[in-house]
């Protein structure tokens, strides 16, 4: 598998926050949303782009979650390939047949643990962090 | 029963032309001086004393027709016709007899400074009697009022002796009848009738309360207890609800809980609502991650490399190209195949640090407003920690509510309960008022009976006593001329005339010749009449004598100087038969040798202002009026 991967790929989410079978308080981002996401693929994002900037790799496992793909809805067409770019460039060391996985399993939970663990506040501080340094 | 009184002193005090002064009547042995002379010059003040005396006896004019002294005659002269003290006069008098000090009477008249009238008092040893017992105790001694202003039947003067020649009458009303009639118990017995009256008017005027209320009040009394008694209950029960349910908070403290809870839900409601307003939406999302992302690449020193995809539309481009045919096909299908082979758009990630500022300021606004949220429920958690709810403290308010209202409730029924206590005793009071008002009003019901029937008897004895009257006057009027014509017949040297009343046309005095029996009209204005001035005089003499002998009064009998045309052997006769037939006499004189011409005499008293400046004080009392 090449290491290029578009928006037809297929990647899923944890259950616990999809749209059917989520928790309202991680489908809002501890409140921090004024509405719950919709769809798994910018929930995804959102929880990638969390783990990109705390840099948190910690979780590696994968439950039968809710699947999706990139390209499921315009707005999600227009980020992720910034997403997939900057995991490409801060994971130099994942190789090409690894680089799907690694987002599907390792980022995407690793996000979402970071929600999980996090308060409201706590959540905006890691922005800040991000934003600010 | 006393017939007669002694002067034994006279005290005056601011009368006529004396400021102070008091003259005993008694010698210096303390004997009473039963038959005495008051002499002096003209203006020494003689007639003062006279008017002292007089003035004890009767008091003050209260009106214009009135024929006692008025009121401003008695002023010193120098008080310029203003009251400017107290007058008074006191007369002390003694019983004749076989009386001792102990039955002195003390007549004390005053007329104080600011009072309307004189007042008088009458103390008899040890007892003092009252305004109204010491006018009829003296009414005893000094006879009834006098009819002119110079008008006491012991008291001879001209003017009495005037007065009697003008009025001596039994058809009108007269000075010499006046005090022969039976108006002193037909007052007496007017005043007893006008007492019953009072009494009538007073009893009448009584609203006694019906007995036939009774019932009536007993079944109001115990209705009203009745009432009581359920207030009672109802009363403790409040009570005990009250102190077991006293606020814990008083209304004041709930109301500053009560702020402060609002405060806090006011602020809680603030938060959200900011919050509701920062809150991220799920439309910049995409921005977000590419800031976020881009703010990473930046602070990782990992640069964001433009893409062809981001630059460039390679398909436009290889068309461009195929229409100049410059290139060759292999050219441009190489430049077509970049489009679909280059690397990922970064567009999304290039030239963020604008949006990045953006985006901070906003999650910094976020991050307060999920701090104020999380700061005001914190709040809110925390006074309901400590019971403060707004179901507590709605329950607490409720709560205090009621009890107020059941503190209004108590103070109303405990002045229900005042009321209707004092309603009670109001009944009770009555029953008792009536009760006993049976006693009294039978009481009074005797009394009023009495008064009625002793009414009926004063009515049926004022008539009789008005209807007797006229005939009594005539009676009186012959009796006092057979004693004018006794005193004449005693006094009367010369034998010459006897004393006649001649009825028709004009009822006078008249003297008949004993030997021709001619008649010689008597006046004391000689002019008028054909008798000599000294039978005309002497004849009035007789009648003053007479009638003060009938009018009951019990003083000495002064002699004022009125018989200067009297001859001297008659004189000496008229003092010597008076002050033995009245017991006592004051011979009153300007004349030394007249004072000679009294035989008995006990005593001069010798009136004369020579050491006196204007007026009489207690300093020159004794100068003024000395005893020889």
């Amino acid at each position: 598998m090449s290491k290029k991967l578009s928006g037809n790929t297929t990647h899923s989410i944890p259950r616990r926050i999809s749209s059917e079978l989520g928790n309202k308080d991680f489908l809002t981002l501890r409140g921090l949303l004024d509405k719950e996401f919709s769809g798994g693929a910018m929930t995804a994002i959102m929880c990638a782009t969390l783990a990109l900037i705390t840099e948190n790799t910690s979780v590696t496992d994968s439950d039968e979650g809710s699947k999706f793909r990139y390209n499921d809805n315009e707005r999600t067409r227009e980020v992720f390939p910034s997403l997939f770019y900057a995991v490409e460039r801060m994971n130099p060391q994942v190789d090409d047949e690894d680089f799907a996985r690694f987002i599907d399993h390792t980022l995407i939970n690793s996000g979402f643990d970071v929600i999980t663990r996090n308060t409201a506040i706590e959540l905006c501080d890691l922005m800040l962090k991000a934003l600010e340094n | 029963m006393v017939d007669r009184y002694n002067l034994i002193s006279l005290r005056v005090h601011n009368f006529m032309g004396v400021e102070q002064s008091e003259i005993k009547f008694t010698d210096q042995e303390k004997n009473l001086r039963k038959v005495m002379t008051i002499t002096g010059h003209q203006g020494g003040g003689k007639s003062t004393i006279i008017f002292a005396i007089q003035w004890c006896a009767y008091g003050t004019s209260i009106g214009a027709t009135s024929r006692r002294l008025s009121r401003t005659r008695l002023y010193p002269g120098k008080w310029d016709g203003k009251q400017l003290g107290d007058i008074s006069v006191t007369l002390r008098l003694r019983p004749v007899g076989d009386y001792g000090p102990d039955s002195d009477i003390f007549c004390k008249r005053v007329l104080h400074e600011d009072g309307e009238l004189d007042s008088l008092q009458v103390t008899i040893g040890p007892d003092n009697f009252d305004e109204i017992e010491s006018k009829n105790y003296f009414r005893q001694i000094f006879g009834k009022p006098p009819q002119i202003e110079q008008g006491a039947m012991w008291v001879i003067r001209k003017e009495e002796m005037q007065r009697m020649a003008e009025t001596i009458t039994k058809t009108k009303s007269s000075y010499f009848l006046d005090f022969m009639n039976l108006d002193v118990p037909l007052n007496v017995l007017s005043e007893l009738k006008s007492d019953n009256d009072n009494t009538i008017e007073r009893i009448g005027r009584k609203n006694w309360p019906s007995v036939h209320q009774l019932p009536i009040l007993d079944a109001s009394r115990n209705s009203l207890r009745d009432v009581i008694r359920e207030d009672k209950v109802e009363e403790e029960k409040l009570i005990k609800w009250i102190n077991e349910n006293k606020p814990q908070k008083t209304q004041k403290d709930l109301q500053e809980a009560k702020e402060t809870f609002d405060k806090a839900k006011q602020k809680f409601v603030d938060a959200e609502k900011s919050l509701s307003e920062n809150r991220l939406r799920r439309d910049e999302l995409v921005d977000l991650v590419n800031v976020l992302l881009s703010a990473k690449l930046d602070s990782s020193g990992i640069p964001v490399e433009p893409s062809f995809n981001s630059k460039y539309d390679w398909e436009d481009i290889a068309s461009y190209l195929e229409k100049t045919r410059r290139f060759t096909p292999n050219v441009t299908n190489s430049i077509k195949e970049l489009a679909k082979s280059s690397g990922y758009d970064t567009s999304g990630l290039l030239d963020r640090q604008e949006s990045k500022e953006e985006w901070i300021a906003k999650i910094r606004e976020l991050r307060s407003a999920l701090n104020d949220q999380i700061n005001s429920t914190n709040e809110i958690r925390q006074l309901e920690s400590i019971g403060l709810t707004q179901e507590n403290l709605q329950e607490i308010s409720r709560t205090n509510l009621e009890f107020e209202k059941k503190t209004k409730d108590l103070g109303k029924l405990s002045e229900r309960l005042s009321q209707n206590h004092e309603k009670l005793s109001g009944i009770e009071s009555e029953i008792k008022k009536i009760r006993r008002s049976e006693t009294n009003e039978s009481k009074d019901k005797i009394k009023l009976d009495l008064a009625e029937r002793q009414n009926n008897l004063l009515n049926g004895l004022m008539d009789s006593i008005e209807e007797a009257n006229h005939q009594y006057k005539i009676d009186l009027l012959s009796q006092t001329i057979k004693r004018v014509k006794y005193f004449w017949d005693i006094i009367d040297q010369r034998r010459e005339y006897v004393p006649l009343l001649i009825e028709t046309p004009t009822p006078q005095f008249a003297l008949e010749n004993l030997s021709d029996s001619s008649v010689r009209y008597v006046q004391l204005d000689s002019s008028t009449g054909t008798a000599s001035g000294g039978e005309s005089q002497l004849l009035l003499i007789c009648t003053c004598l007479a009638v003060s002998e009938s009018s009951g009064a019990k003083m000495p009998i002064i002699l004022d100087d009125c018989f200067t045309d009297v001859d001297e052997p008659t004189v000496k006769k008229l003092l010597s038969t008076v002050s033995e037939h009245f017991n006592s006499l004051i011979f009153v004189t300007n004349y030394e040798a007249k004072a000679k011409l009294i035989q008995n005499n006990d005593g001069v008293l010798r009136i004369s202002r020579d050491h006196v400046d204007t007026y009489v004080n207690a300093k020159n009392s004794e100068n003024w009026a000395k005893w020889e």
